[in-house]
């Protein structure tokens, strides 16, 4: 066992950590703003010295200093054998392969959201990653979903998605019409086609059946008037793709952003890079292979990669803090529960026994805050009660269907210490 | 460590191999070891290992596709998979509208996306639509349309104008093209029900394209049948779904006209009809193209030219020698499918492609041209290069580190991607790190602790022997003599084989894989997953039916079409 998991067994700070016994306090954030990354040295971002009151910053993790007053960072959690390798899919979901029912965090989130009545055009977003590696970050239905990857692609989907401007005069209601008759015969021939399929077989057009629903329910909801122009919403950087994967998610983060400024969304998570092949030209990280950082003790290389993703942590954070409240009580980031998340625990070990988060923003009051931030060690709790605790936050408390059941697992509750 | 292999499948088709450890924790708490979520794709379709036995006739030529009693083909993919529907590729849509329109300048549009199995873009259990995929179909379908009416019109309007017989015939004809068969008079008339609600013509073609991209029929190939013979459950593809799937399959396109027309003509249920336009296919620019897609993936090197790598000084490894390396790789390998070639030669092969940016780098040869000609490779003296697909300045530069060869990432590539073996990702809590190199140790001496440590071991045992045989050759794949003022050491083995080998250098690993039936195998695997889009093929039994020893890569590929999986299906789960 490496130093700082036994460390953690003998925290003065896990006696924070006791299963909730009160009735659990329904959060009021409406935002829920995801970063994942793959997992790291634990050593290396160890923030040493630490308290529940007080955040040390490592030098991985200095760049979060402006959030500190928000921010709260765990470790020491353990993803019970879900998140403890290459492709493992417990990160955001809390349980591991045994299962076909996965289901990661910004889906149960987006789908609790439109159990509670918020319609958005899009009830989260996934974005980033890399499109040349197998995908096993986000998952609905147990199947592995793929992020919009490229800036162009999420610029036009999300912003020129169901809103342009024909310039024909054609009225939105005429426009609907119209998108509306083809979709009718897509799916006369979709009900056409599945009829002669196995059950197997017909789940994939089912899928594509879903897709055209839920793109039906937004041409609808645009046709109204609704669905974008929020308060906050504001141009949208240049969407032209770059080279470089880390870049591109630098700008899908501030999309993201700006799609919650917009009301398009109040979910959104981007993934920085891909577990097993990350190419990184950029000079000041690199260059190199995020994997090879790892495993071949390119230490001040993997350093300035976390501290890059840090540091979009933060201007996306500020991004928030901009943008104005629909509701003119204070900035989107007051409104707004960001996280960082990792589908590895210890990288260099493959191991998942040494999961960590940071969690800031205002989170609608959600956040246990100090003025000089806040620490915690997990002890050993499993991370997916971190999971629940974004859905906490997030006025969500029944976890029905998300995580693990396993009593294994342990507790299906948030972590009391998270929550204020 | 370096694990640069794509995570580990345990599909069937791969050879399960001794004294590594079995896999526990590796994926997770899967107790498959389906490492990348495929929970499918270990044979879903009821295909497996063993299956295949010939239970017909051993002669292709005797085969009467008319006769539901004959089992067909000749003893490779017999078992039948499931009716399906595969999704087209994000380069096969746009190839199917650059056809249809007969224009290159189609609007691009990243519309689908490609998931990567198995090293590869071409899965059809993972190929869906979903999500946002409706409404990126349909924007880009509106863009499309919008396009075509501009710049179109004329080319697939024979007629302009509202009346009924002239929409019908656009519909039928327009409508064939992206159906790719004739359509039904149900279909017919939804069509022109969506032309004929427009108030223009222009606007009734922006319609009606729009509905053809994005329709289902237009979207996905149909691999559906009809029933065919005495029994029930069991379905014939089409004529026209075969020349669908010989066409996506072989080129990365829709079929041609030829194609088409012996569809029409109930030709290709004729299975030497079928293997003769494999021939045909194969040798068309799109079918070269498409070899070219298969070596990237099967090697898994399409991303050299982005891979990043520290530069050193009189090294020149810029773009134009990147592509030249990948070209090389493509052109030596369709030379070996295109002259009756075996996996041997891939090989032994002892001449390459090299233009003059890549002849430079090697030290070859130098010549003032940028096309690639055939060229011997020496095997002494000045630019003298091992033999080969593995000698390539791609394979070797692509299995390596940032800044030194990867012994790890060169033996995992070929026992997972050359000999099919099936290699765990490494245990959980184990520390991958390795040390640092101390001044004037090897690579060698430092990956060297993999044997040493019992965690390690047991798959190291199988991978650093086969690695330490490329230590001639640096991550530019440039040889060098000496590493940190050492001689290099490049001895090693040939390993989770039947009989080990010992080896020095990569030419024996060369001449000791060129004999191992085990690569004939593996590639006839892979080359059968990329043309079914699903997993399951016995690579035994598809070399035993093309000729076993003699199996060239053309008679493996022909046996892959001529198999039942090509032309028959059940109704499925």
């Amino acid at each position: 066992m490496r130093g700082i998991g036994a460390a953690g067994l003998f925290s003065p700070f896990v006696s924070l950590l006791d299963p909730r016994k009160a009735q659990a306090a329904v959060g009021s954030a409406k935002y829920l703003m995801i970063f994942h990354t793959t997992g790291t040295d634990i050593n290396l971002w160890h923030p040493a010295g630490s308290t529940n009151s007080q955040i040390s910053f490592s030098e991985m993790l200095e760049p979060l200093a402006p959030l500190t007053d928000s921010l709260v960072i765990i470790e020491g959690l353990d993803s019970k054998g879900t998140a403890n390798n290459h492709a493992a899919p417990g990160g955001l979901t809390g349980v591991g392969y045994s299962s076909n029912e996965r289901i990661s965090l910004e889906q149960f989130v987006g789908d609790g959201l439109d159990a509670q009545g918020v319609t958005t055009p899009f009830s989260s977003l996934i974005l980033g990653g890399e499109s040349s590696q197998s995908q096993s970050t986000f998952y609905r239905d147990g199947q592995a979903l793929s992020p919009l990857f490229l800036p162009s692609t999420a610029y036009n989907t999300v912003f020129g998605g169901v809103t342009p401007d024909p310039g024909n005069g054609e009225s939105a209601l005429d426009r609907l019409a119209r998108r509306q008759s083809i979709l009718d015969v897509v799916g006369d021939q979709l009900g056409a086609l599945s009829s002669q399929l196995g059950s197997e077989e017909r789940q994939k057009l089912e899928l594509h059946t879903d897709s055209i629903r839920e793109l039906e329910e937004r041409l609808v909801l645009e046709a109204d008037g609704g669905g974008g122009g929020g308060a906050g919403c504001s141009e949208v950087n240049d969407p032209s793709d770059s080279g470089e994967s880390l870049h591109n998610c630098a700008l899908l983060a501030d999309m993201a952003a700006t799609a919650f400024g917009c009301g398009l969304t109040r979910v959104a998570a981007i993934e920085f890079g891909h577990h097993q092949a990350t190419q990184i030209g950029i000079p000041e990280i690199g260059p190199g292979d995020w994997h090879n950082y790892l495993h071949s003790g390119l230490s001040q290389n993997l350093i300035n990669v976390e501290r890059f993703v840090g540091e979009q942590f933060v201007a996306t954070a500020q991004k928030l803090q901009s943008l104005p409240s629909p509701d003119g009580n204070g900035s989107i980031y007051d409104h707004t529960l960001m996280i960082w998340t990792r589908g590895m625990g210890d990288a260099i070990g493959h191991s998942g026994t040494d999961m960590r988060f940071v969690l800031a923003g205002g989170a609608g009051g959600y956040l246990n805050t100090t003025p000089n931030g806040r620490y915690l060690q997990g002890g050993g709790q499993a991370h997916q009660r971190v999971l629940f605790n974004c859905c906490e936050a997030m006025g969500i408390t029944d976890f029905t269907g998300f995580g693990s059941t396993d009593a294994n697992a342990g507790a299906r509750e948030p972590l009391s210490s998270i929550g204020s | 460590m370096n694990h640069k292999g794509r995570i580990l499948i345990a599909w069937a088709g791969m050879f399960a191999v001794s004294g590594c450890y079995s896999g526990i924790n590796s994926f997770g708490d899967d107790p498959n070891g389906l490492g990348d979520g495929l929970s499918g794709a270990d044979g879903g379709e009821g295909e497996g290992e063993g299956e295949g036995e010939t239970d017909g006739s051993d002669d292709p030529n005797s085969d009467d596709p008319n006769d539901p009693n004959d089992p067909g083909g000749v003893g490779a993919c017999n078992d039948v998979g499931a009716r399906m529907l595969r999704r087209l590729t994000s380069g096969q849509m746009r190839r199917t509208l650059q056809s249809i329109f007969a224009d290159e300048a189609v609007p691009d549009g990243q519309v689908l996306t490609d998931p990567v199995v198995h090293g590869f873009k071409v899965d059809a259990r993972e190929a869906v639509i979903r999500d946002l995929g409706a409404q990126q179909v349909m924007q880009y379908a509106e863009t499309v349309a919008a396009w075509a009416v501009d710049q179109k019109l004329g080319q697939i309007a024979p007629c302009q104008s509202m009346d009924a017989a002239c929409q019908e015939q656009i519909v039928r004809e327009l409508g064939a093209k992206f159906h790719r068969e004739p359509l039904s008079d149900t279909m017919v008339t939804a069509y022109q029900g969506l032309m004929a609600g427009q108030e223009t013509f222009e606007e009734g073609m922006r319609q009606l394209v729009s509905a053809f991209v994005q329709s289902p029929y237009f979207l996905y190939r149909r691999e559906l049948g009809e029933p065919s013979g005495d029994d029930p459950d069991r379905f014939q593809l089409t004529d026209y779904e075969l020349a669908s799937n010989l066409s996506y399959s072989l080129t990365g396109g829709p079929p041609d006209e030829t194609l088409l027309e012996l569809a029409a003509q109930g030709s290709l249920r004729d299975q030497d009809e079928l293997v003769a336009q494999v021939a045909r296919l194969v040798q068309s620019d799109d079918g070269q193209h498409s070899l070219e897609e298969f070596i990237y993936s099967w090697l898994e090197i399409e991303d050299l030219p982005s891979r990043v790598k520290v530069e050193v000084p009189g090294v020149n490894f810029d773009e134009d020698v990147r592509h030249a390396m990948l070209t090389e790789t493509s052109m030596l390998f369709r030379h070996v499918f295109n002259t009756g070639g075996t996996t041997k030669d891939l090989m032994l092969a002892d001449f390459s492609f090299l233009n003059q940016s890549l002849g430079q780098f090697y030290k070859i040869w130098e010549a003032d041209t940028e096309d690639h000609q055939s060229t011997p490779i020496p095997d002494s003296g000045e630019g003298a290069r091992a033999p080969g697909l593995l000698g390539h300045g791609s394979v070797l530069a692509r299995h390596s580190l940032v800044d030194n060869s990867s012994p790890v990432a060169r033996g995992v590539m070929v026992q997972r991607r050359i000999l099919c073996n099936d290699l765990p990702e490494p245990p959980s809590d184990v520390d991958t790190n390795l040390e640092p190199i101390s001044e004037g140790a090897t690579n060698r001496e430092r990956y060297e602790q993999h044997s040493t440590d019992p965690n390690c071991a047991g798959c190291h045992a199988l991978i650093d022997p086969v690695g330490f045989t490329f230590e001639h050759y640096d991550q530019f794949g440039l040889w060098r003599d000496e590493e940190s003022g050492q001689p290099v050491d490049a001895s090693g083995a040939l390993v989770g084989v039947e009989e080990s080998v010992d080896l020095d250098g990569l030419d024996s690993l060369a001449e000791a894989l060129a004999e191992e039936p085990r690569v004939q195998e593996c590639f006839a695997h892979f080359m059968s997953y990329y043309t079914y889009g699903v997993d399951g093929c016995s690579g035994e039994s598809l070399v035993d039916a093309a000729g076993g020893e003699q199996a060239t890569l053309m008679s493996t590929l022909e046996t892959i079409v001529r198999s039942q999986h090509f032309r028959e299906r059940v109704m499925g789960e």
